[in-house]
């Protein structure tokens, strides 16, 4: 079962498309959102008049900061800071923000009435970038940082001021008296655009107010962490807040913590009404994204090829508001290492406020940023001192045992093999050579390996429930989004208990009923989620073996359950099924309960101590045509390798690489959100360029190493999207000897700097 | 907020003339609605009625005669591709559309609304222009013909009045001895639209120079880019490297491209003196296909 | 017809049974099998005509229901992949996304399904990868889609090269 090919529980429903997304929701009665969103980067509002709109047909109200004034309703809201007003209070920080929202009885009235809604901006000076926002003298978006909201007991909060968002830092051996060892010393700055995770499905919520008792349903990856902001927000117990989620068309991270279910909470209050937001896909522009960053590394180098001193200065562009920035930020931070033995090291990574939507999770989660720089830093340092790219990895790559910027000592590490793995793409022969005969294309290859954490320290907890016809209940706050986590914890389930999958049923998210996790996100479900499922049902098989020892009159030692029977051990005949012993108990069901807890957590200061409980590792080699005539690069060839542990599903587990693998591809050639002066320039489909199935190489390769004597199970969704960037670049420089160090590689800015070379 | 706009479906030409003239102005009409909805729904249009042309009766012919081939209207890009007519009588344009946006696009993409739209991203208007295509235009008292080049005004602007609907496309058939090619390159997403294309037609004389050449540029100009002066100083020439890339430098000169998404206007005219030549080597070579560069 | 109202009666097919819908001028047909009718396997993710996702099959071919205005619609037959199988079985193409597992949200998947039975229907087994452009799949499942397709299109491609 674990380790096999599982078709997902719900297949038949996804192809008859009956599966209940809940753009799909809608109850009696519901009201439909339209949403009025700042035109302007920076202002104080000096005035939002909705007394027109509100008298307009099918209108059955409007929300304002005015109403809030005198309420009990807390308007503002975060995970880590509650500093995001549901419509704007006093000031709007980026184009785009919600300012005013309709409820109407149909999406066209709650449109129409946007255009009778008076709003009086006075502009402030904006800040764009996090280097502007950091100058002397630049407009502050915060005055003050007081409403933390409680957990996320990983996070420090320090460096606060002007419009530094949140700091991390890292000293590691000597620091920057490390570079005195040097022999060669590199710096170079890199930069990564924003882009969007465009999940097929748009965010949505349908929230119902009865009584004191909220509901919501909606396509979060952290049905937990909505509830709570939800809770705060309207002064209820967590108990009268119940957050349902439906089967989720794609996240990515940015379905991450509450997004537009405050907004629908709020309006069904006020209208005692079910009400539904649903986002348009230009709205989604301005929801969320992968946060810009500019990242300086300094690398200090010793004759023979060793690395001994890194230096990373990083600025993450954080938006307009908090978000979880502070913990991306140190991901990001600690993560900009890579996967190398460097004895001194110096980090200071900021997330800065600026006047753009604010940024959040995003697959790959700070380290996509991180080994974009210092991947292609590695070819540059490989070219510059004369050594072969991959030697010069193999020489510097972590070992087992070693210990990483942080001071842990690492365990279950593979980095030579899955990068050696990766690079046997170069192969003579694998990749067909270019088409264009008048010797305008040029090949080159490239490879990159990366390092990950999951987040740590992190809760989930499992309940099962045993059935008297022995059928078996998992009740789970694991979102389903597509990387078929249901199906791996029911192959996980079935697999601890000794039965079929058949008998297995997962009830999704729902916080009435099922326990806590902390988040869908960080490759962590298949991992945390199945060891606690897996204690869950350990508890339950206690209980069923302890019943039947007492039924059949033995010791519970000499008993063994498997294939769904109970029998005493070397006495098959003896046997009872597993219904049997439930249905004689007399109980109904049998309970059982599992948790995964793990510990850890960073040294404000030094940034020592436990950054991640195991280390995802992956690597990508990559074969690139570059057209000299156009400097349109096209990606022939491509293997992904990642260290796997011991694979659950392996076609899931393969699907997500294809997923990261395709990601990548678009954000290395096409993906950056454009602003004008913070006016959104690509919000739509058309103008925001993605990677398309003619856009993946024809020789695409996937290689998961696992280990049969681990049977640890390493997160698989994101690994290997970070080093497809740098890969890639690499090919490119490999190909046409020029080196961009901005992503995206767009044809004209590889044009560009192929004119600059000549 | 736009007002409500009314509706109509006629089921004749004469029917569809008599309420454009009587609406004028207010009136817009709609064929395979693949541009117009997107405007539509995005409020850049305005207008009180609307007139769906797809409720006609015929007008989707594609024909062939021994001059040119003609192309009704409401024909649906998908068909005109897959016509014998159209592959056997002008290959280039036939591939060139199988290039046009996706399966589902040309399914209902016509081409009267591919030409009336006058997007300076669309191919076809590329081939149409280099093979000197006339569009047929009808209005309630009667019609007339004018040339792909001068129908085309501006970005997105026509020669027709609001009064006058498009019924076809006469495409002339070039003499067998001539080769072409359209090469079309997408400088970001394989699902994108066109950067810069490129038509280019040539004709071998028995001497082997060139008799005849035509070249139309899509994407770096307000209208598809020919420069009839250049080609005809091209006859008589040798079709060498040098020589292609003196009539693609003139292209590169006159061109006037704006700036969007997929370049700025220096990257544009920068890539379309080296695709030219690409394009006119293929055209040499008698390829006769569309592909992307 | 051509009363030029600013309602408009809309009479379509749907899966083979007849619907009588009032549209307005700004309706597109996505609008009407969505909101009016709740054929849900029919999704916007664009609006543009370039992901796919609201595919349907109108008169025999595939078309973006988001691109076409409601009342042009009129007379024709439409097809949704809530009409593809059987009382019991699936129809083959889903059975061949069952058996690839060819998706991972699976909100892109209906259209994948209807353009993939619309070239079947139309050409039989013709040019896959020229009959799926302008499909988008975020999750990347896209090789698995192209090996459930040459399966049921008979052209044997394994998706994953593996
Ligand atoms: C996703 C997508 C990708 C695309 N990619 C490409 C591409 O790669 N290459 C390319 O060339 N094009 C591309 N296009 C554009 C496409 O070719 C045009 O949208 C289409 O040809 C327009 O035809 P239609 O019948 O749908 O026109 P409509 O949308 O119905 O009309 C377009 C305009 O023409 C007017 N009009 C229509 N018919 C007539 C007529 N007979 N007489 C007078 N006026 C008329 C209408 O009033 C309207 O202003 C793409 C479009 C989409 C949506
Ligand atoms: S929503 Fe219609 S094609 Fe994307
Ligand atoms: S499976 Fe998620 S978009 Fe295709």
């Amino acid at each position: 079962m674990i380790g096999q090919r599982q078709t997902l529980l719900d297949a038949r429903d996804r192809v008859t498309g009956r599966i209940p997304y809940t753009i799909n929701l809608e109850p009696p009665g519901t009201l439909h959102v339209a949403i009025l969103r700042s035109t302007v980067p920076h202002a104080r509002l000096v005035r939002v008049d909705a007394s027109a709109a509100s008298q307009l047909p099918g209108v059955a109200a409007v929300l304002t900061r005015d109403d809030f004034a005198g309420s009990s309703i807390r308007p503002l809201f975060g995970p880590v800071f509650r500093d995001q007003p549901i419509v704007a209070m006093d000031r709007v920080r980026y184009v785009g923000e919600p300012v005013a929202a309709v409820a109407a009885t149909d999406l066209r009235a709650a449109e129409a009435a946007l255009e009778s809604i008076e709003v009086e901006y006075e502009e402030l000076p904006a800040v764009f970038t996090p280097q502007d926002a950091l100058a002397a003298g630049a407009p502050l978006l915060h005055e003050s940082f007081d409403d933390r909201a409680p957990g996320y007991a990983d996070i420090v909060l320090q460096g606060q001021g002007g419009n530094v968002c949140n700091k991390f830092q890292l000293r590691k051996g000597d620091g920057l008296a490390g570079f005195e060892l040097a022999d060669e010393i590199f710096e170079h700055e890199f930069s990564s655009p924003p882009v969007q995770h465009v999940s097929m499905e748009p965010h949505a919520a349908v929230a119902s107010f009865e009584g004191d008792y909220l509901t919501v349903h909606t396509c979060t990856q952290t049905p937990y962490a909505v509830r709570d902001a939800l809770a705060y927000m309207f002064r209820l117990p967590a108990s009268h807040v119940r957050v349902v989620v439906p089967p989720v068309g794609g996240g990515f991270g940015g379905k991450t913590y509450a997004k537009v279910e405050p907004l629908a909470a709020v309006l069904s209050k006020m209208t005692h009404r079910p009400v539904k937001v649903h986002l348009t896909r230009e709205e989604e522009f301005v929801t969320n994204r992968k946060h810009q960053a500019f990242i300086k590394l300094r690398t200090g180098m010793r004759r023979d090829g060793t690395i001994v001193a890194r230096e990373v200065q990083a600025l993450f562009n954080a938006g307009a508001y908090t978000d979880i920035s502070p913990r991306l930020i140190k991901n990001g931070g600690y993560g900009a290492v890579g996967p190398y033995r460097i004895s001194h090291v110096h980090i200071d990574s900021y997330a800065v406020f600026t006047n753009l939507p604010s940024a959040g999770a995003f697959r790959g989660y700070g380290v996509s940023q991180g080994s974009w720089a210092y991947e292609s830093q590695m070819d540059m340092i490989a070219e510059a001192m004369g050594f072969d790219p991959i030697e010069l990895r193999m020489r510097n790559l972590l070992l087992e045992g070693d210990t990483f910027a942080t001071g842990e000592t690492l365990h279950g590490i593979r980095f030579p093999e899955v990068l050696r793995d990766a690079t046997t793409l170069f192969e003579a022969g694998r990749v067909p050579p270019p088409a264009e005969d008048d010797g305008s294309v040029k090949r080159g290859r490239g490879c990159a390996v990366i390092i990950k954490s999951t987040i740590t320290p992190s809760t989930s907890a499992a309940s099962v429930k045993l059935n008297s016809d022995g059928s078996l209940q998992v009740l789970t706050s694991t979102v389903d989004m597509g990387q078929g986590a249901h199906t791996a914890l029911s192959q996980i389930a079935a697999s601890a208990l000794g039965v079929g999958v058949g008998s297995i049923g997962v009830v999704g998210p729902d916080t009435d009923v099922t326990p806590f996790d902390l988040t869908t996100s960080s490759s962590r479900s298949t991992a945390a989620m199945g060891a606690a499922v897996r204690e869950a049902v350990f508890d339950v098989r206690r209980q069923l073996l302890d019943l039947a020892a007492q039924q059949m009159e033995v010791d519970v030692t000499d008993l063994e359950l498997a294939d769904g029977r109970i029998s005493v051990v070397g006495d098959p005949a003896s046997g009872r099924s597993i219904a049997e012993v439930v249905t004689a108990s007399r109980r109904g069901t049998l309970a059982g309960n599992g948790s995964f807890v793990t510990e850890g957590g960073l040294h404000p200061e030094t940034g020592q101590g436990i950054a991640s409980e195991h280390w995802h590792q992956g690597a990508v080699a990559a074969e690139v045509d570059v057209d000299v005539a156009t400097g349109k690069v096209t990606v022939r060839g491509l293997r992904a390798s990642v260290y796997a542990g011991t694979v659950v599903n392996p076609i899931n587990a393969r699907m997500q690489i294809d997923g990261s693998v395709s990601f990548g591809i678009s954000q290395a050639l096409f993906e950056q959100l454009i602003h004008d002066e913070g006016h959104p320039a690509n919000s739509s489909l058309s103008e925001y360029a993605l990677a398309g199935l003619a856009d993946l190489p024809e020789v695409f390769e996937v290689s998961l190493i696992e280990d049969p004597d681990n049977d640890e199970m390493h997160g698989l969704g994101e690994t290997c999207l970070p080093p497809v960037m740098p890969a890639i670049a690499n090919a490119v420089a490999d190909a046409v000897g020029v080196r961009i160090r901005h992503l995206p590689l767009t044809a004209e800015r590889v044009l560009d700097a192929l004119e600059e070379q000549r | 907020m736009r007002a409500p706009a009314a509706m109509h479906r006629p089921e004749t030409l004469e029917e569809l003339l008599a309420i454009l003239r009587e609406h004028g102005d207010s009136a817009k009409i709609v064929a395979g609605g693949t541009a117009f909805t997107i405007l539509w729904k995005a409020g850049l249009l305005q207008a009180e009625h609307i007139v769906s042309a797809t409720g006609l009766h015929g007008l989707t012919d594609v024909r062939a005669d021994d001059e040119a081939l003609t192309v009704g209207a409401l024909a649906r890009v998908r068909d005109v591709e897959r016509a014998e007519a159209t592959r056997r009588n002008s290959p280039v344009l036939a591939s060139a559309l199988r290039l046009v946006a996706n399966v589902r696009v040309r399914n209902v993409a016509t081409m009267g609304g591919n030409v009336a739209e006058a997007d300076y991203t669309s191919d076809p208007p590329a081939v149409l222009s280099a093979l000197d295509a006339v569009v047929t235009i009808r209005d309630k008292d009667g019609g007339r013909d004018l040339p792909l080049r001068e129908f085309l005004v501006d970005y997105f602007e026509t020669a027709l009045r609001p009064d006058e609907f498009v019924t076809g496309v006469r495409i002339p058939i070039l003499a067998a001895d001539w080769g072409g090619t359209y090469l079309k390159l997408l400088s970001r997403s394989a699902e994108d639209r066109t950067c810069i294309g490129v038509a280019a037609f040539l004709q071998h004389a028995t001497d082997g120079t060139c008799a005849g050449v035509r070249v139309a540029v899509v994407g770096g100009n307000p209208v598809p880019l020919r420069l009839p002066e250049v080609e005809r100083q091209f006859v008589g020439q040798e079709p060498s490297m040098e020589a292609f890339a003196a009539l693609a430098a003139e292209y590169a000169a006159a061109a006037d491209p704006v700036a969007d998404n997929r370049g700025t206007a220096s990257y544009r005219r920068r890539v379309m003196a080296p695709l030219i030549v690409r394009a006119l080597r293929r055209a040499a070579r008698g390829t006769n296909d569309a592909v992307f560069a | 017809m051509s009363d030029g109202s600013e309602i408009f009666l809309l009479n379509l097919r749907v899966n083979g049974r007849a619907h009588r819908v009032p549209v307005s001028a700004d309706d597109t047909l996505l609008d009407v099998l969505r909101r009016d009718l709740r054929f849900f396997s029919c999704r916007e993710t664009c609006g543009l005509g370039l992901c796919g996702s609201c595919t349907v099959v109108v008169d025999g071919r595939a078309v973006s229901a988001c691109l076409a205005p409601a009342f042009t619609q009129d007379g024709c037959e439409v097809r949704t992949a809530e009409g593809l199988e059987d009382t019991d079985d699936l129809h083959p193409v889903q059975q061949a996304f069952v058996d690839e597992q060819a998706f991972q949200c699976s909100f892109c998947t209906p259209g994948f399904l209807m353009s993939t039975v619309a070239m079947l229907e139309e050409d039989g087994p013709a040019d896959v990868e020229s009959a799926l452009t302008g499909h988008l799949c975020r999750c990347g499942s896209y090789r698995q889609i192209m090996a459930a397709v040459g399966k049921v299109a008979g052209d044997g491609r394994d998706g994953t090269g593996e």
